[in-house]
């Protein structure tokens, strides 16, 4: 399946997870937002094209060694943005958004674990997710 | 929207003030457009021979349309109040019978005579001193108050009898208004049957105004004036400045909206100045400094570079029977000067008139008036950029997406897909060329992928280069 199966853009700058289980890489998140938004009309439920403003801008050059940061880009009433299950659809870099309010940081699973087990995020002693 | 198409059709008196212009048209300095004069149709008026009468009628009325004269207060202190106006060539409606006066006059110019000998009429006096007071002092002056008018109308009355419009007449008048006294003077038009060669429309809130005097003149004679399309070097600018010149051309569309007084000026009796400076040779050679009069021509004898020189003297008159004839026909399009042709381009600066020349090689003395006549003109003209600006790009990679468009509305001006040469050259033939734009240049769908470019810039009508430069992402 392509990214594209997997996420929606509506015309107001929603990012979201529709489909799939793959988990995608933060630059390919952003080829993929390039890759509609110089399209001369938009498809299905991806609505990005020329018409819209640049939808995303990576701090650096793009590098698929490198975990990659980017930034959502906001215009007035178009805001390009993650939610937080989309978010969890998305590894390997770190995301801006919402003029830096809103930042998804990665997150490392440091040495192997047991397949299968569970994985908890707590923040501030409550669990916010499990994958 | 790159062109706006408009048309003026009026009556113009040829001798309203000789050396004037009967018709001007300018193109205002730092407009940005030209002006292109599609036809101009000139249909001299006077007809010769017939029996008809001179038949005018002083009423209580309505008045309507026509256009404002100016008004001299005596003391030029006592400015004229508002909502008071003296008005030529308009219409009038709920007229009140019986009416307040009217004259038959026999038609006085005799068709036999020479026609280039000019011969006045005689003097009508509607409300004059001589009549007000009746030799006695019963006779109470005619009042205006005000939402009321007066119009001197042109009518016809009894079967048989043809109204001898489409006359030139000389119309003074005097008037008082919160105790101040007020003059108007002009050569109007009588043109058909109740139309209204004058009126006097008072729609002031209190004031009112005691008519005085009214004196109606016919004139002018069956020679016609040579006229000339030229060149002007400049208009008078306190006639630029005067709104009572000023004629206004309806839009050919609506949507065009009124002809703008920062693209064009259109206007009739405007003192003007040629367009090579003073007249070639305004003094009569051997004579004692005899003023020659004006040749707008700059030349002798129409060498000059007219556009067009117009000789209706003779043919000019319509016989009593005859339909419209001379320069004119029954269509505007047979009595058009222009057509065939290019149109006549006016650029931002630049300005025609009509104007009426002086024979002045016909003897040592100059030729005092070259003919009375009223004109009915039409002109039909077009406005468009002066220059058709060019919006290019440079440096585009091959394959990359482009758009330009307007930052207002979003609307789209020009899009497409970079060429080999990567460049766009997008003319933008549009009427309004100042206009604040974007231009997006994208290609992020291939290998390299490229950061996108967004910049925005004003375009003028000078046109724009952008050179662009792409950056891998």
């Amino acid at each position: 399946m392509a990214i594209s199966d997997d996420f929606s853009v509506s015309a107001t700058g929603d990012i979201r997870h529709v489909s799939g289980a793959t988990v995608y890489s933060v630059l390919a998140l952003h080829a993929w937002l390039q890759d509609l938004a110089d399209d001369t009309s938009a498809t299905g439920n991806d609505l990005i094209n020329i018409l819209a403003p640049n939808p995303s801008k990576l701090d650096g050059p793009r590098d698929v060694a490198v975990a990659s940061r980017l930034n959502l880009l906001a215009y007035g009433s178009i805001v390009y943005n993650l939610d937080d299950v989309a978010a969890q659809f998305i590894n390997f870099g770190s995301i801006k958004q919402d003029s830096a309010n809103v930042q998804y940081s990665g997150l490392k699973t440091i040495g192997g674990i047991v397949p299968g087990s569970p994985i908890y995020v707590v923040q501030n002693g409550v669990k916010l997710t499990r994958f | 929207m790159a062109n706006k198409q408009y048309r003026w059709r009026g009556l113009v008196s040829a001798q309203a003030e000789f050396g004037n212009a009967m018709l001007a048209l300018a193109c205002i300095p730092g407009s940005g457009k030209k002006i292109l004069i599609h036809s101009l149709e000139v249909h001299p008026l006077n007809r010769a021979g017939g029996t008809g009468d001179c038949h005018t009628a002083l009423v209580r009325c309505v008045a309507e349309g026509g256009r404002s004269i100016k008004v001299s207060p005596r003391d030029t202190t006592s400015a004229l109040p508002g909502g008071i106006s003296v008005r030529v060539e308009g219409a009038a409606s709920s007229i009140q019978s019986p009416s307040l006066m009217e004259n038959v006059r026999p038609q006085t110019i005799n068709p036999g005579s020479n026609q280039l000998l000019p011969r006045i009429g005689p003097s009508t006096r509607y409300i004059s001193d001589e009549w007000m007071s009746f030799r006695d002092g019963d006779t109470q002056p005619l009042v205006i108050r005000p939402s009321k008018s007066i119009a001197l109308l042109s009518v016809t009355r009894a079967a048989g009898t043809t109204t001898r419009g489409q006359r030139l007449v000389d119309v003074k008048g005097t008037f008082i208004c919160n105790g101040n006294t007020y003059d108007f003077s002009t050569f109007a038009a009588a043109v058909g049957e109740d139309t209204s060669i004058i009126s006097i429309a008072n729609n002031s809130s209190s004031s009112v105004v005691t008519l005085k005097r009214l004196l109606v003149t016919e004139c002018g004679s069956r020679d016609t004036p040579y006229l000339q399309l030229v060149q002007l070097g400049a208009i008078d600018p306190q006639s630029l400045a005067d709104p009572t010149v000023r004629l206004t051309p309806i839009p050919m569309d609506t949507a065009y909206g009124a002809m703008s007084d920062s693209i064009a000026m259109l206007m009739s009796n405007v003192a003007v100045r040629p367009a090579s400076g003073l007249p070639q040779s305004y003094l009569t050679e051997g004579s004692g400094s005899a003023i020659r009069g004006f040749n707008y021509l700059h030349a002798k004898d129409f060498a000059g570079p007219s556009l067009f020189a117009i000789f209706p003297e003779v043919t000019g008159i319509r016989g009593s029977l005859q339909s419209d004839s001379c320069v004119s026909g029954l269509s505007n399009k047979t009595r058009n000067i222009v057509s065939p042709g290019s149109p006549i381009v006016l650029r931002p600066g630049e300005a025609v008139g009509l104007c009426g020349a002086t024979e002045t090689a016909a003897s040592t003395s100059y030729v005092t008036t070259p003919g009375w006549c009223c004109f009915d003109i039409g002109i039909t003209c077009s406005v468009e950029p002066a220059a058709i600006p060019t919006i290019s790009v440079t440096g585009m990679i091959e394959g990359s997406r482009y758009r330009v468009e307007r930052i207002g509305d979003g609307s789209l001006v020009a899009d497409g897909v970079a060429p080999a040469s990567g460049t766009l050259n997008h003319l933008y033939s549009v009427f309004d060329t100042t206009e604040n734009m974007r231009l997006k240049v994208r290609n992020a769908s291939g290998d390299p992928a490229y950061k996108p470019v967004e910049l925005t810039f004003a375009l003028t009508s000078s046109g724009i280069t952008i050179p662009i430069v792409q950056e891998q992402d």
